[in-house]
């Protein structure tokens, strides 16, 4: 059976009615987490991780999709209306959102951050259909020299991401694939930093170090923020009423918007996401100068203009079919979301890769189906139905949601493990990586390196038993090669980058 | 507790004992001994790798912090800050959630963390009845979640009772 009748076949899931209330439940989840400052899609996809022990893959993934797109795009709800972008890739958005919002036009506001996130999640998925079958092959042909290469690339890309940074970007990884090494060997079953206790024989389990990671540390972080500040706020959203057909954008705007602008974001954005740990900010923050830079009113940008409000939002949506394609073909997540998917995947026994998207598709095709229903379902769940309630989920009771938050996490762990000895490794990774968080180390390195460390030890010592403790194999074998080259021109190229954000 | 020496802040603290912690996953490799088994590399050999990379840049990142630091404060004295702080009272209310866990089981354990976690979150000790009701309500949601509906095996629920 070809790669796109597996992919088509997949579609005829959103038929299940059980399969499709976990997806409108995961959209539900995901609009609440990415419109709360704080809070995160990826929040929502960790706390549903112990969870899916108990689901079926189907619906664990169908959940994950939902949360992601709404995550992604709920976002900008309160950047639109307060200023305050509920997730990081939607501060672009409020640039010229809140300026609409002031002028009484945030109904609007809202409709193109809509339209434009429906267009550019739509446009994301297709284009990582249409590349799946194309990537597939070129996955086949990389062997074990390459795969070890291909995660160096992967980590050298995203220390890079952090320009000057970068020192705590790849002491995050290291300390991530130090982690990783605890337990019995990946090559023969010795014991190592095991201390003599049973419990450590399996290791630092991924689930509880993922919920440690984003879960308490970030409880640990909101805990210093009065809630004073936060009721401020809610009282502000509170105060703001919006009706539901001043959601719809006129037609003339959006054909002034035009179709090869979404086109061009999107893809920006699908690009953008396909590079391991760019994400949704880095999307939308490219698009959106690069709407500036080719408009014909690029001194509008900035005041209040739906333009750049369409290039940021369909930008970061499309990251989310971008960020799959290395997910899901080479077992190397492009985000946050997607390494918290991968977990989701291991959870089951599955880790992507060439051989999975070509012998067993049927398993992760579930995904493309859910993630565009839930591009498309954006715009008449939110324009015609739940738009004007957003607004209010900010609302919600603080202490009640993150002391639930905490507890779930918590539990989380045990039940993900059934052994308290992980419930203490959740809450010491959390503890460490809030003062870590606080001193500026990124947290996404850490946790691909966590997740893929095995991996990468395990092809790494093969390479090297292959070749008699040869390294020089890396640069002989030409699919290792190939990758090599790349993160040494990334490495100038984000450098570049870097200095041109700066400037 | 009142701090007022400059390297002894989080910005410097923090590196420190990464690099502390790197160093002694660097010894526990080398003292593991088994780089390489016959013409195979042995498990040490990935630890012992990282090791090598990880304490210089763990050595980088403190240099980085300390000179960062002297130059923001000049010698200058500095303003005392408080050790003591909501992350910190948590994580120790979240240890003893674990503990109680253990000890007595789901309910009450998540009852009495959910009801502390609310009151420690809080700007001020306000409105406990209210916030005891919210936490009867999260404990049963959760438990409802977990137990019921996924069906998870807890070792005790209630004072060694399993509901």
């Amino acid at each position: 059976m070809s790669t796109f009748t597996q992919i088509l076949q997949s579609f005829t899931l959103l038929a299940d009615p059980i399969l499709l209330f976990t997806l409108v439940v995961g959209f539900g989840v995901g609009v609440i987490f990415g419109s709360i400052p704080g809070l995160t899609a990826t929040l929502a996809i960790v706390l549903l991780l112990p969870m899916t022990y108990s689901m079926s893959m189907n619906a664990a993934l169908f959940m994950c999709m939902g949360i992601y797109m709404a995550g992604m795009y709920s976002g900008s709800i309160t950047a639109i209306t307060i200023n305050i972008p509920g997730a990081p890739s939607a501060a672009m958005t409020g640039l010229d959102g809140h300026e609409m919002m002031k002028k009484g036009l945030g109904a609007r506001a809202l409709g193109h951050a809509t339209l434009a996130s429906a267009i550019g999640g739509t446009i994301g998925v297709l284009l990582l259909i249409a590349v799946s079958p194309l990537a597939m092959k070129l996955a086949l042909m990389i062997r074990t020299p390459g795969k070890a290469s291909l995660i160096l690339f992967a980590f050298i890309v995203i220390a890079s991401l952090d320009g000057k940074r970068w020192p705590k970007s790849a002491f995050m990884i290291i300390l991530g694939l130090a982690l990783a090494t605890f337990g019995m060997g990946v090559v023969r079953p010795t014991q190592r930093f095991t201390f003599g206790t049973v419990a450590l024989l399996d290791g630092f389990d991924f689930v509880p170090v993922i919920i440690g990671s984003f879960a308490i540390a970030e409880l640990l972080t909101q805990s210093t923020i009065s809630n004073a500040d936060f009721n401020r706020m809610s009282d502000e959203a509170s105060g703001l009423k919006i009706k539901r057909r001043d959601f719809l954008p006129p037609w003339e705007q959006v054909k002034s918007v035009g179709i090869w602008r979404y086109l061009k974001s999107a893809v920006i954005g699908y690009f953008i996401g396909v590079l391991p740990g760019a994400g949704g900010s880095m999307g939308a923050f490219v698009s959106y100068a690069e709407g500036k830079r080719s408009s014909k009113h690029p001194e509008l940008y900035g005041t209040g203009h739906y333009e750049g409000i369409a290039c940021a939002e369909a930008a970061n949506n499309a990251v989310c079919g971008g960020a799959l394609v290395p997910m899901l073909t080479f077992g190397i997540p492009g985000d946050g979301v997607t390494a918290i998917v991968l977990g989701v995947l291991m959870v089951y026994g599955v880790i992507p890769g060439p051989e999975i998207l070509s012998k067993q598709l049927y398993l992760v095709a579930p995904m493309y189906a859910a993630l565009l229903f839930a591009a498309v379902v954006l715009v008449p769940l939110s324009l015609f139905l739940l738009g004007p309630y957003y607004i209010k989920i900010v609302k919600i009771n603080r202490l009640v949601l993150y002391s639930s938050i905490a507890a779930i996490s918590l539990t989380g762990a045990f039940a993900s493990t059934y052994t308290v000895f992980q419930m203490f490794v959740a809450l010491g990774v959390g503890v460490l990586v809030f003062f870590l968080r606080a001193q500026k180390y990124p947290v996404v390195p850490f946790i691909l390196a966590v997740l893929l460390g095995p991996l990468f030890e395990e092809y790494f010592r093969r390479v090297l038993s292959i070749s008699q403790n040869n390294p020089l194999i890396f640069f002989t074998e030409i699919d290792s090669l190939v990758f090599l080259v790349l993160a040494v021109v990334f490495v100038i190229f984000l450098n570049k980058f870097n200095k041109q954000i700066k400037n | 507790m009142e701090i007022r020496s400059p390297y002894l802040r989080v910005k410097v603290v923090v590196p420190a004992v990464m690099l502390l912690a790197m160093m002694g996953y660097l010894t526990l490799a080398i003292e593991m001994g088994t780089f390489f088994v016959g013409n195979k590399t042995g498990e040490a050999f990935f630890p012992l790798i990282l090791g090598l990379i990880g304490v210089p840049l763990g050595a980088k990142i403190l240099f980085d912090a300390v000179q960062e630091v002297r130059k923001e404060h000049g010698g200058a004295e500095q303003k005392p800050f408080k050790v003591v702080s909501t992350p910190f009272i948590l994580s120790i209310v979240s240890f003893a959630y674990i503990v109680a866990f253990y000890y007595i089981g789901l309910i009450p354990s998540m009852l009495g963390y959910v009801f502390l976690f609310m009151v420690f979150f809080d700007d001020e000790v306000r409105q406990l009845f209210r916030k005891f009701i919210y936490s009867v309500i999260i404990t049963a949601v959760i438990y409802l979640l977990y137990a019921v509906i996924f069906k998870v095996q807890f070792d005790k629920i209630f004072f060694g009772l399993i509901l």
